[in-house]
């Protein structure tokens, strides 16, 4: 009986030109260096643009070339100082936090192109006049594009890198980051 | 191989649509392009040279009519189409020199223009402060800071009628002007804008207060500080979470002015304007309290200074009103409601705004006008809706972002 | 590797040969082993090989397609309108739904409805195309209603439209995946729109201005066939966007992503 059904499992595998076990899905986490890209008009002189930043990924890998995820992460894009009217000094620091939805394809070998888009946390502070303000705001119009390599070190863990490029409509803050990632076939 | 090379193609184009348009500037003939000499023209040859004129030439881009009218800063003419000409105007011996610049209100396209009435063809008349019926203009338009040298000749055709000379319609700039989006040469709700909205034909003006965090009512539209109103700059978030001084030190608006407390602009309009109309749209109720001291002072440096204005409280949504109706004596504070009819009664205001997407309902604004009350429409910006609203509704005034069409469609009434 | 066809040999030739009983028992016992080895054998066998064709599976790459054979795709396009209409840096969900209905001599029709509740689209039109190995090129032509409404905070108003679109594609496939390039004019015919009571309307044919989209189409899973694609509507007249009445006589750019599943 046993055979029977082992004999059945098998042949009904036959009509599946796809091996299904393929699709699975991968958690990513990544970290490396952000250079925001400084287009300020104004209070752009005295600016701080690089800091490391850290990203979470979770992907749906189908058997094919095509990957659909989401992702997260945070991000520091500046601080600057500034003069005020009355001649003290004021300082801001920007950061975000986006959830983008991303689609990704495997272009050759462990070579991976995607596009992103979705939403973003942008959290302005800035202290000045003697008083702190922390402002958030929703911006809906983001997008990212991403380039990858990675590598497979063994059945479920993945190393590589990702350069990746943003940006956030709602203030028209474009950054991009150059990262390290580890990834893990769940 | 030759799979793998086509796979290195860039697949992923992400079309950015750069929709920031570049900033509309105002052609320039340069500085000093009047001739040496020119004298203001005397105030009583103005209302002689308003009214409807005849176009001869170019009538294709213009159109076959213009309206000819002065405002505190300069001269308009205004086209049925939407394009305009914002000019200034003086005399030297018995020639009427005009000169400025054509825009189109609805698009890109603009340019510089001359023009003059020379003495026998109505100059010598206008400035004896005699009426002329055979006024001619004549001059050339360009494009952009090309010399002029199209030809356009206006004839003098009649003044405006007596239904539109004894009108009291208002024509309101929406955002004291106009938008950003309009590619106007200042920015919406800056003191450049109120001092900038005669020359388009504004009679009144809509604008947007706010308060900071510490309490100083300030006029910006958005809820946030973003690049559509403001110079990319380090703030961003909640506009009303910061002080004034951060404000005033962080912020400059898209075409450099700063952010104009509410205070600021009262006592421009006041003092160097002629505009009879104030609309304060209220943006938040928590500005109903510290707004009202401000409306009521500015109230009475109008009356001290002789001045013909409406001051008005905007209403736009039940926040603000219950904000006000929290405000002692609050049916003395004169408003303007965008609610309801019995919401106008309730607060006793002066003014009933309906938006202009709910029709003209001339059945409600006829029982406003039966109760001593005006009645505005907003915003309208379409032609063909203004045409539709002169015609057909019995407002008192329109709010708009383009008021030299509203002035048109207005002024050729008959 | 034992195949299926060398069991069964064995098995048949060990039966016909007359054998003793407790012998025949151990035969029996040994032909049912080898029927059942000869199955897993069979299994063993190499998975056949991957059969998939794009150009059958392809919605937007031009080829001929099935005759009276139905294609359904549903998806979304997100938009990001210009700043000078929302005022705002805002993207938006378009909902669509897209058929194809193949037909003889090469010829196709097809359809789309692309909706954001309070406007919608509706697109039927001929297409005729031509695949050459690789290559493929499709010309159609789409007529259009456009109709919105918005009847609450405080707004009475309704827009009913008719557009052309005039277009043709290009496409270049590989075995498992498809390139198409898409290029159509937009021409409004009508234009009409309600305030309350009052009615404008417009009946000068005007060009809009034109889309340009590149699209990829590939497996996502299993069969099941993904459409990306990256949009670029160059128009003066955005059809979701007719309750902002814009007045602008400007073109705009205004990119959308599409992903669409073909079901």
């Amino acid at each position: 009986m046993v055979l029977v059904f082992l004999s059945v499992v098998v042949y009904s595998q036959k009509n599946d030109s796809v091996k299904a076990h393929l699709n699975h899905y991968t958690f990513t986490i990544g970290t490396g260096w952000t250079h925001y890209i400084n287009n300020l008009e104004m209070g752009g002189q005295n600016i701080q643009k690089d800091y490391a930043g850290v990203s979470l990924k979770l992907f749906w890998e189908p058997e094919h070339r095509l990957s659909l995820g989401l992702e997260s992460g945070y991000y520091k894009l500046f601080t600057a100082k500034g003069q005020l009217t009355d001649n003290t000094t004021g300082q801001v620091d920007r950061s975000v936090i986006p959830l983008l939805f991303l689609i990704r394809m495997r272009i050759i070998d462990n070579v991976h192109l995607g596009v992103g888009t979705g939403i973003a946390l942008i959290t302005n502070k800035t202290a000045g006049g003697q008083q702190k303000v922390v402002t958030e705001t929703i911006s809906l119009s983001n997008f990212e594009l991403s380039g990858a390599y990675i590598y497979p070190l063994s059945k479920h863990w993945l190393l590589g890198g990702e350069v990746k490029l943003f940006h956030f409509g709602n203030t028209e803050d474009t950054m991009y980051s150059i990262q390290a990632t580890c990834a893990v076939k769940l | 191989m030759k799979v793998r090379n086509f796979y290195m193609i860039a697949l992923l184009m992400l079309i950015i649509g750069c929709n920031k348009e570049s900033l509309m500037l105002v052609p320039s003939s340069g500085i000093n392009s009047f001739p040496e000499g020119t004298l203001p023209v005397p105030p009583l040859s103005k209302p002689l040279m308003e009214g409807i004129y005849l176009a001869t030439t170019n009538t294709t881009i213009f159109g076959d009519t213009m309206v000819v009218k002065w405002n505190h800063y300069g001269i308009l003419f205004t086209c049925k189409n939407g394009k305009h000409f914002i000019m200034d105007a003086g005399y030297l011996d018995s020639v009427i020199l005009i000169q400025g610049y054509w825009r189109d209100g609805y698009s890109d396209a603009t340019g510089l223009c001359n023009m003059s009435i020379s003495g026998p063809e109505g100059g010598n008349d206008l400035l004896a402060g005699k009426p002329s019926p055979n006024i001619i203009l004549r001059g050339f338009y360009g494009t952009n800071n090309e010399a002029p040298n199209q030809s356009i000749t206006l004839q003098y055709l009649r003044p405006f009628s007596k239904k539109v000379k004894e009108s009291n319609f208002y024509i309101l700039g929406h955002r004291a002007g106009g938008r950003n989006s309009d590619r106007l040469p200042v920015s919406e709700n800056s003191i450049a804008m109120v001092k900038f909205t005669e020359r388009l034909g504004t009679t009144g003006i809509e604008v947007d207060p706010r308060i900071s965090s510490d309490g100083v009512a300030f006029i910006y539209h958005d809820p946030d500080i973003n690049t559509r109103l403001t110079k990319k700059g380090l703030l961003a978030g909640d506009v009303s979470a910061y002080t004034w001084l951060q404000l005033s030190s962080f912020v400059n608006l898209i075409h450099g002015e700063r952010i104009p407390s509410l205070e600021e602009v009262l006592t421009f309009a006041i003092d160097s304007t002629e505009l009879r109309f104030v609309y304060m749209d209220m943006k938040s109720a928590d500005a109903v309290p510290v707004v009202i001291p401000l409306q009521q002072r500015a109230i009475q440096r109008a009356k001290d200074k002789g001045r013909d204005i409406i001051i008005l409280m905007g209403i736009p949504d039940t926040d603000v009103l219950n904000a006000l109706m929290a405000y002692p004596d609050y049916r003395n504070v004169p408003s303007l409601c965008e609610l309801t009819v019995d919401d106008v009664r309730m607060v006793n205001s002066k003014v009933w705004a309906p938006r202009w997407t709910l029709g003209t309902q001339n059945d409600r604004v006829q029982q406003m006008h039966n109760e001593g009350r005006l009645a505005v429409s907003w915003t309208i910006d379409s032609p063909n809706w203004i045409r539709n609203y002169l015609d057909q509704g019995i407002f008192d005034g329109l709010v708009t972002n383009f008021p030299y069409v509203v002035a048109y469609h207005h002024y050729i009434q008959e | 590797m034992i195949t299926k066809a060398e069991g069964m040999t064995s098995a048949f030739y060990c039966f016909i040969v007359n054998i003793p009983g407790k012998l025949f028992m151990k035969i029996r016992l040994a032909i049912f082993h080898l029927l059942i080895l000869s199955i897993l054998a069979s299994a063993q066998e190499p998975v056949p090989k991957d059969t998939f064709d794009i150009t059958s599976h392809a919605m937007q790459f031009p080829h001929h397609y099935k005759k009276w054979g139905f294609q359904v795709s549903a998806g979304l396009s997100m938009v990001k309108p210009p700043e000078d209409l929302l005022e705002s840096a805002i993207q938006a969900p378009l909902a669509n739904v897209h058929l194809t209905f193949g037909l003889p001599w090469k010829l196709s029709l097809e359809s789309d409805l692309t909706t954001i509740i309070v406007s919608n689209q509706l697109r039927v039109g001929p297409r005729i195309s031509f695949l050459v190995r690789n290559f493929g090129i499709k010309g159609g032509w789409d007529i259009a209603y456009v109709y919105g409404q918005l009847k609450q905070s405080g707004f009475n108003n309704s827009t009913q439209a008719w557009m052309h679109y005039p277009n043709i594609s290009f496409g270049y496939k590989l075995k498992k995946m498809a390139f198409t390039l898409n290029g159509e004019l937009a021409i409004v015919a009508n234009v009409s729109t309600k305030s309350g009571e009052i009615e404008v309307s417009r009946s000068k044919t005007f060009l809009n201005g034109g889309t340009l989209t590149f699209y990829l189409e590939q497996r996502i899973h299993r069969n099941k066939v993904l459409i990306v694609g990256l949009k670029d509507n160059y128009v003066k007249f955005y059809w979701p966007t007719w309750m902002l009445f814009s007045t602008f006589n400007r073109f705009y750019h205004i990119p959308e992503l599409y992903i669409s599943w073909i079901l």
